[in-house]
């Protein structure tokens, strides 16, 4: 009863501003609601038309193709890059560690609009953008970094966002490995490098696997940045799913096909979770110690 | 096997003297034991010469060799931690291979030297297991066997033994000690039980407060320590300590507390350096005290069996006194008894300085 009292008020707001929208988004994709605002129920057609059945979308390869390549970009840089600097920092003395981990966690700390137009004036085309500017200075003619590289440049912004979590967990993980297993390890003989590899990494199997899986599952979804540095352009290159949803139903103003877009990535999200859930064990993920010893 | 050198060896962490300023020289296989209560500088000291540790002053020789910026991996040194510090993700037969495998040693070799430790000390049946799942026992010996498969020059112990029920910790101190002699290994082993490093060591240092007390051999700190702490601290019941007075007559010397006095024998008289004026401590080990013949009066304030003798305390004037005797006295509380001691086993030491005040044999 006295749970309920306290817990009550939660489940009211999750359902009234979760599992609402989540089902008004999965009707909505059986319609071809347009800016009028008229539910008329179409069957599957939206999903024929994703799949290519019929009246085929063209970009949806491309734009499948991009959202792998942002994944596989943004994944890797964030837990090899959390993984290295972390590793670093804690062997910097404990000042300049801190020191260092407070930087990298800066654009977490930020409001995004912030993070993103930082990095889209850092990259600006002409003269006025950080990186031209300097180049101009130096006698060097402007590069258009945005046209020329615009996939790069969104994994690197979102990777960065990534890193300054995945770095932080990691430090706290490692600062929780006992000195003594360390100190083991190097009066058996082992090298720094050797003492990393075949006992710091190997403790952070948990932590590693808990941050893989959560930034899988965040970068997946994610369009805030790549709106705000590329707005999905040039010219769809950027264009990841998420982002090609928000584009169709806020842009277009074709909400039911947008639904059926969102849809397709709400299944996505639920295998996910259900693949992670499997192989993590929810008990072991929510209930366990950062590391195994 | 190793001879070991350290020379004012000091390590400070700000204010705190840890290691102050500590000789010491161990001799080639010499199973040399660091005794002192927590907190004295005794896991200090071995991380300093396992090279954790820089020394602020002083320097550390292995051999004739300086050590004092070898790393602890190039040092060539077997460790068991207090903690046993087993690599948690590793099985048995890993965590014992895991000095060869850095070696680059081939596997088949690494394998049959790790299985032939682990026989040694009789873990082979254990090899799958993670450490997650062995007894305490179980993993103290992996440990030690992770230190030995690569025929280290010097095996550093911290107290290795602390974690074990009694049982198994008096098994363990005589498999050790027999395992170093045969292997011949210099060892240092830190232990705050003195039982532990009376029974298992050729020598003893005793350290308080990061500075070294006495260093001998178990017999050497039992019967002349060289000051009221030694005294304390070895030997179990602890020695009695009364406050005393020296008087010097015509050619005799005599020792006086608030309830009793007597005359010192030749021997020690000869032994005695000087004779302090602010008062002595006069030190009695409890199998040293007589009961039921002698001319002091006493009161019997508790008895404590101990099997094949007993622990009697005695109350005499404002001193109590433990005495241990022979059970079958029969004992009653409350009793009144004489007593006596053996005067010329008596210790001496300057009430303010708490240096013995015998010269050193
Ligand atoms: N890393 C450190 N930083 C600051 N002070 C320390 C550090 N390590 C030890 N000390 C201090 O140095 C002194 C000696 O510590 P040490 O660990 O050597 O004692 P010990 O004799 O091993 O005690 P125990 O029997 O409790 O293990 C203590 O006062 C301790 O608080
Ligand atoms: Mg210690």
């Amino acid at each position: 009863m006295a749970v309920s009292v306290f817990t009550g008020p939660s489940i009211f707001l999750i359902t009234l501003f979760y599992f609402i929208p989540v089902l008004l988004t999965l009707l909505i994709a059986f319609t071809d609601m347009d800016r009028t605002l008229q539910w008329r129920f179409i069957g599957l057609d939206n999903f024929l038309r994703l799949f290519g059945v019929s009246s085929r979308d063209p970009f949806v390869p491309r734009i499948i193709r991009n959202t792998v390549i942002y994944v596989a970009g943004t994944l890797p840089l964030t837990i090899f890059g959390g993984l290295f600097l972390s590793i670093l920092s804690m062997r910097l003395r404990r000042g300049m560690g801190l020191f260092f981990r407070s930087i990298f966690f800066i654009p977490r700390a930020i409001p995004p609009v912030v993070w993103g137009f930082l990095w889209a004036w850092s990259f600006e085309g002409t003269r006025y953008g950080l990186f031209n500017g300097i180049r101009s200075m130096l006698g060097l003619p402007v590069i258009h970094w945005l046209i020329k590289y615009p996939m790069v440049i969104v994994i690197l912004a979102n990777g960065f966002l990534g890193i300054s979590l995945s770095m932080l967990v990691f430090s706290s993980a490692i600062a929780s490995i006992p000195t003594d297993l360390t100190r083991a390890a190097e009066i058996d003989g082992a090298t720094r490098w050797q003492t990393t590899r075949y006992i710091i990494i190997p403790l952070l199997k948990w932590p590693i696997l808990t941050m893989t899986a959560w930034h899988l599952m965040s970068f997946v979804n994610s369009y805030v940045y790549i709106m705000l540095i590329t707005g999905g352009g040039p010219y769809y290159r950027t264009e990841v799913w998420s982002l090609y949803a928000y584009h169709t139903a806020f842009n277009r103003y074709r909400y039911g096909y947008g639904a059926s877009l969102t849809t397709i990535l709400i299944v996505v999200n639920i295998v996910l979770l259900l693949v992670v859930l499997r192989t993590f064990g929810l008990r072991r993920m929510i209930g366990r110690g950062k590391i195994e010893v | 096997m190793m001879k070991v050198t350290l020379r004012n060896l000091c390590k400070y962490f700000q204010q705190i003297k840890a290691v102050d300023g500590l000789n010491l020289e161990i001799a080639a296989g010499e199973f040399l034991a660091l005794l002192g209560p927590s907190g004295c500088g005794k896991t200090t000291t071995l991380l300093t010469i396992a090279g954790f540790y820089k020394p602020d002053q002083g320097e550390i020789y292995f051999d004739e060799q300086l050590v004092n910026d070898l790393p602890p991996r190039l040092r060539n040194i077997g460790m068991v931690f207090q903690s046993y510090a087993l690599y948690p993700h590793m099985n048995v037969l890993d965590n014992i291979a895991f000095p060869l495998k850095l070696q680059k040693v081939p596997k088949s070799e690494w394998k049959a030297r790790a299985i032939e430790i682990a026989k040694l000390l009789e873990i082979a049946d254990l090899l799958d297991r993670k450490p997650g799942q062995l007894s305490g026992g179980q993993q103290q010996r992996v440990a030690l066997a992770r230190a030995l498969v690569r025929n280290p020059k010097l095996l550093l112990l911290d107290e290795p033994l602390s974690n074990l029920d009694a049982k198994l910790r008096i098994f363990m101190r005589a498999e050790l000690k027999r395992l170093q002699k045969e292997l011949g290994i210099t060892t240092i082993f830190v232990t705050h039980d003195q039982i532990e490093a009376m029974t298992m060591a050729d020598r003893i240092v005793v350290l308080r407060e990061g500075r070294l007390q006495q260093v001998g051999t178990p017999d050497e700190l039992y019967d002349s320590p060289a000051n009221v702490f030694v005294a304390s601290f070895i030997g179990t019941p602890p020695m009695n300590l009364l406050d005393a007075e020296i008087e010097v007559g015509k050619g005799d010397y005599r020792v006086k507390t608030s309830h009793f006095s007597f005359s010192l024998p030749k021997e020690i008289v000869a032994k005695i350096k000087y004779i302090p004026s602010h008062g002595v401590v006069l030190g009695i080990r409890p199998e040293d005290l007589i009961i039921g013949e002698g001319n002091i009066r006493g009161l019997v304030y508790v008895v404590e069996p101990l099997g094949r003798d007993e622990l009697v305390t005695l109350e005499a004037g404002d001193m109590r006194l433990k005495a241990l005797v022979p059970s079958r006295l029969r004992i009653g509380l409350n009793d009144k008894i004489e007593f006596s001691f053996s005067v010329e086993r008596v210790h001496l030491f300057d009430k303010e300085t708490g240096k013995s005040l015998y010269k050193e044999a």
